[in-house]
């Protein structure tokens, strides 16, 4: 039952590519409202994964579930030809609940469940990039156990402790063609959840009720999946010898994340907000697969990604129509830590800048109700053939349409 | 109020909607000065399709001046016609009767021919479903795209005519006149090859003679001034250095390998040889330098076999068992079908005439220092003259020579997979280990389109090499 579970919310946290590099920004319907800010704001539970300082702040208990449905396209050239072919349809659902509870006047506890990074990207089987990719599909959650102390009214921190799972598939194709004319196709998939573990510290200061700050960091994670199954379909006999291989293995970095953000209420019915985030991609040096025998005739394969430092930043603001009813826009841009050399279709990244909308309805009882839509454009982003370490030449577009939807219950 | 809100909210979520989205925008491609709406390819094998020692339907369909006019079309290139064989399987027949093999499929350890019979009879004539903008000639020397009987039917068995262009010739004219008869607007010729590779694919046999450098020119330059006669651009190509290709380098140069036991017993074998050449460097009548080559001795480990050499000093006069022979040096190469007979007895049942080893090697089965001198100068001249002659008319010129030789070195890397001229593995060589796979034949594509692309100011678009098969395995 318990498998079950897991199951179940590694499957909805598969997403498409919708961020930068391969994190999903998509932990609050309220907060994807306006820009996704929520670093210098007590936002509600959600300030659990937000800045688990603000977390602390109000004392209330209170619950947040929410799911977003990642509608995203991705188009590809080949640069150079008339090549064009586009990703698969998919259709990404991840989640992200809260729990939080005031302990007394100054301590607060809290559980979150969240999918902070994942991606699904699935070319056509047959597609010019197969050599590289066919299909990856990487999904995270993280569970964090969460505690926060408000200092003073005015000062509040907190700390988290992350366990991570994670799960990947990846399948790519080999140049070697068997005499039924069909092509080798090689799958790594791990079926045991990768885990690892790190932390979420924050703190927040609020110097009078209009104006408020905060700091995040969350820790770089390195999820190691060990026993991964590999499998090799189409595999013509004369080359069994350099596929001895049935089991992988590999560590896969999900970088530490800085943020800084602030609050104002511009008066009793106006809040804007803005965030700034740096993502550590850098600790994305490269990807290396160890197998237990050989995989296209070697026992190990390295990619090189070196993965840059990347900022984002997110503006957003609120305006309470009346007692029941809020709405929010905001925006963000979202920088590619990837590098040209390392572009690859396993993450077609770019350049985004997204457009949000949102509101809240709020019933007389202790139950509200959030939808947000994000609307998604990636830059489009060419990469030649020769600048590529894979000699792949690339060229996207990335769109996505993200709506979603929050349900919060908090009482005292 | 609250009305105008929502107009207002819903303007903004369709903006939204309409900058999201997922079209690429492609290259503008483009023609530049070239026109290819009537595009005509002469050559040899390696235009018509060939592969796998055959022409088949597959690999003919992907032949490179048809993966070229593919890319033509969408810079207003026009309709492109192949002579197209019956059949996937390859071979001829004349009359019914078998005259040329089918293609070659690999079984695990070597290359085989296809099972099957042939459906495709040379004189069942295809000239009527022209005109045809892929004149390439299996076979085809420079002369003979000049020769007007190339197509008679009479002339196959006469060994006049080719087979290949019999089927699709029109009646007595030449390969030239029957491309100029089409007015193309663009060309490709891409000849030479044959012209040396024939005599280094028989080891340098006396029956199979190199084109000199000075018939190369003569018949170079009637091609390029009757092609572009008519204000037709084009391109042409420059002859690899056929001893590149895996034909020549499957098989090392030390392919026998032997016991301390046997090394000693038949070196011991060829002590009679070696002493009569020593007898004979006493007398005066052999050179010391020339014994030395010749004298044979096999040690422990990997041995050079040893072969008939034709420009030895001929000594069978003197004494019949002092043949011209010797092991093969250093730097020398065996061919292909040398592994068919390497390692096998002359007389089944006799461990003594092991070929290699007890018995001389057939001189058709290597090439020689002397005979790789002999082919390296006629390709240093052919592509010094294809330059030379391509700079009067005008002609930009693809150096397949250099590009073959860089890919030899670096291999090729395209959309994430590496391919090499290793022979079966690599991807871009065919089981005849002479002619590319499609993979090859688009890479061919690719260098061609580079370099109209460069000397007519246009964008062409490349080929996606990856769309085709190379090798398949069983």
């Amino acid at each position: 039952m318990k498998k079950l579970f897991f199951l179940a919310i590694l499957c909805a946290a598969a997403t498409s590519l919708h961020a930068a590099g391969f994190r999903v920004a998509l932990q609050s319907a309220k907060q994807q409202g306006m820009g996704h800010v929520g670093v210098g704001m007590d936002v509600g539970p959600a300030s659990l994964f937000f800045n688990p300082g603000a977390m602390g702040m109000n004392g209330n208990h209170g619950i947040s579930l929410n799911g977003s449905a990642v509608l995203s396209k991705i188009g590809y050239n080949t640069p150079g030809t008339t090549y064009e072919t586009e990703i698969e349809k998919n259709t990404g659902t991840p989640i992200a609940l809260y729990g939080t509870f005031g302990i007394n006047d100054k301590m607060s506890g809290g559980l979150g469940v969240y999918t902070p990074y994942g991606s699904t990207v699935e070319w056509p089987n047959d597609w010019a990039g197969r050599y590289v990719s066919q299909s990856i599909e990487l999904a995270s959650f993280f569970i964090q156990p969460t505690l926060s102390y408000k200092v003073s009214d005015q000062f509040g921190i907190g700390a988290g402790f992350i366990y991570a799972l994670g799960n990947v598939t990846l399948k790519r194709g080999a140049p070697l063609l068997n005499n039924d004319g069909m092509e080798t196709d090689i799958t790594l998939e791990n079926d045991k959840a990768a885990t690892g573990t790190g932390y979420n510290v924050g703190v927040y200061y609020q110097p009078n009720s209009d104006l408020s700050f905060g700091v995040n960091y969350r820790s770089k994670v390195e999820v190691e999946a060990e026993d991964g199954n590999v499998a090799v379909e189409n595999l013509p006999q004369a080359a069994a010898g350099a596929f001895s291989a049935t089991k992988f293995g590999a560590t896969l970095p999900l970088p530490a994340e800085l943020s800084f953000g602030a609050g104002f209420d511009v008066n009793e019915r106006f809040t804007l907000a803005a965030d700034v985030n740096v993502a550590y991609w850098s600790a994305y040096e490269q990807l290396v697969f160890n197998y237990n025998g050989t995989l296209g005739g070697s026992t190990s394969t390295t990619i090189p990604q070196n993965w840059e430092n990347v900022l984002k930043v997110n503006v957003g603001g609120e305006y309470d129509v009346n007692e029941n009813f809020i709405v929010r826009a905001g925006g963000n841009y979202d920088q590619s830590p990837v590098p040209d050399a390392h572009l690859s279709p396993i993450t077609p990244d770019t350049d985004r800048l997204s457009g949000t909308l949102g509101f809240s309805y709020l019933t007389n009882s202790n139950f509200s109700i959030d939808g947000s839509v994000i609307f998604l454009d990636g830059k489009e982003r060419t990469v030649q053939a020769i600048d590529t370490s894979t000699g792949l030449g690339q060229r996207y577009k990335v769109a996505a349409t993200i709506p979603s939807l929050g349900l919060n219950y908090s009482f005292n | 109020m609250k009305r105008f809100n929502k107009i207002y909210l819903l303007a903004l979520v369709a903006t939204l909607f309409a900058a999201c989205s997922s079209e690429v925008d492609i290259d503008n491609f483009s023609n530049g000065e070239a026109d290819f709406s009537n595009y005509v390819a002469l050559g040899n094998s390696l235009t018509a399709g060939y592969a796998d020692g055959a022409l088949y339907l597959d690999a003919q369909t992907n032949s490179y001046p048809a993966l070229l006019a593919e890319q033509f079309a969408a810079v207003g290139g026009g309709s492109f016609k192949q002579p197209l064989v019956s059949d996937n399987i390859g071979g001829l027949t004349l009359g019914g009767t078998q005259i040329a093999s089918t293609k070659l499929i690999f079984n695990g350890t070597a290359p085989v021919p296809a099972s099957g019979t042939p459906s495709t009879e040379v004189s069942a004539s295809v000239a009527g479903d022209g005109p045809f903008n892929n004149l390439g000639v299996p076979g085809a020397k420079s002369f003979h795209l000049l020769f007007d009987g190339y197509g008679s039917l009479p002339g196959v068995q006469a060994g006049t005519a080719n087979p290949y262009y019999v089927r699709f010739s029109q009646p007595n004219t030449s390969v030239l006149a029957q491309a100029m008869s089409q007015s193309p607007s663009f060309f490709t010729l891409w000849i030479g090859n044959n012209d040396v590779l024939l005599y280094a694919a028989d080891g340098g046999e006396e029956g199979t003679s190199i084109t000199s450098a000075g018939e190369f020119q003569t018949y170079f330059g009637a091609l390029l001034q009757g092609l572009t006669s008519t204000g037709a651009k084009g391109v042409v190509a420059t002859v690899p250095d056929v001893t590149s290709v895996p034909y020549f380098n499957v098989v090392p140069n030390k392919p026998i390998e032997l016991d301390a036991a046997t090394a000693a017993q038949v070196s011991g074998a060829y002590a009679p040889y070696n002493g009569g050449l020593d007898q004979l460097v006493a007398a005066g009548i052999l050179s010391s330098e020339e014994a030395a080559m010749r004298k044979i001795s096999f040690v422990e480990g990997a041995n050079a076999p040893v072969i008939i050499d034709n420009d030895l000093t001929n000594l069978t006069a003197i004494n019949p068992a002092l043949v011209s022979m010797r092991q093969l040096k250093e730097g020398e190469l065996l061919t292909l079908p040398s592994s068919r007979v390497l390692g096998t007895e002359a007389q089944p049942g006799n461990p003594a005439s092991v070929i290699g080893v007890g018995v001389p090697l057939d001189s058709k089965y290597s090439l020689t220092s002397t005979e790789l001198g002999k082919i390296n100068a006629a390709v240093e001249s052919y592509n010094q003259t294809i330059v030379s002659v391509a700079g009067q008319f005008g002609v930009p010129v693809a150096d397949m020579n250099a590009y073959f030789s860089t890919v030899g070195m670096t291999g090729l890397s395209w959309g994430g997979a590496t391919y090499g001229v290793q022979f079966v593995t690599g991807g871009l060589f065919s089981l005849d280990g002479i002619h590319p796979t499609q993979k090859g034949y688009a890479a061919v594509a690719n260098q061609f389109i580079k370099t109209i692309n460069s000397a007519y100011g246009a964008n062409v678009p490349m080929v996606d090499i990856n769309n085709y098969p190379g090798v398949a395995l069983p």
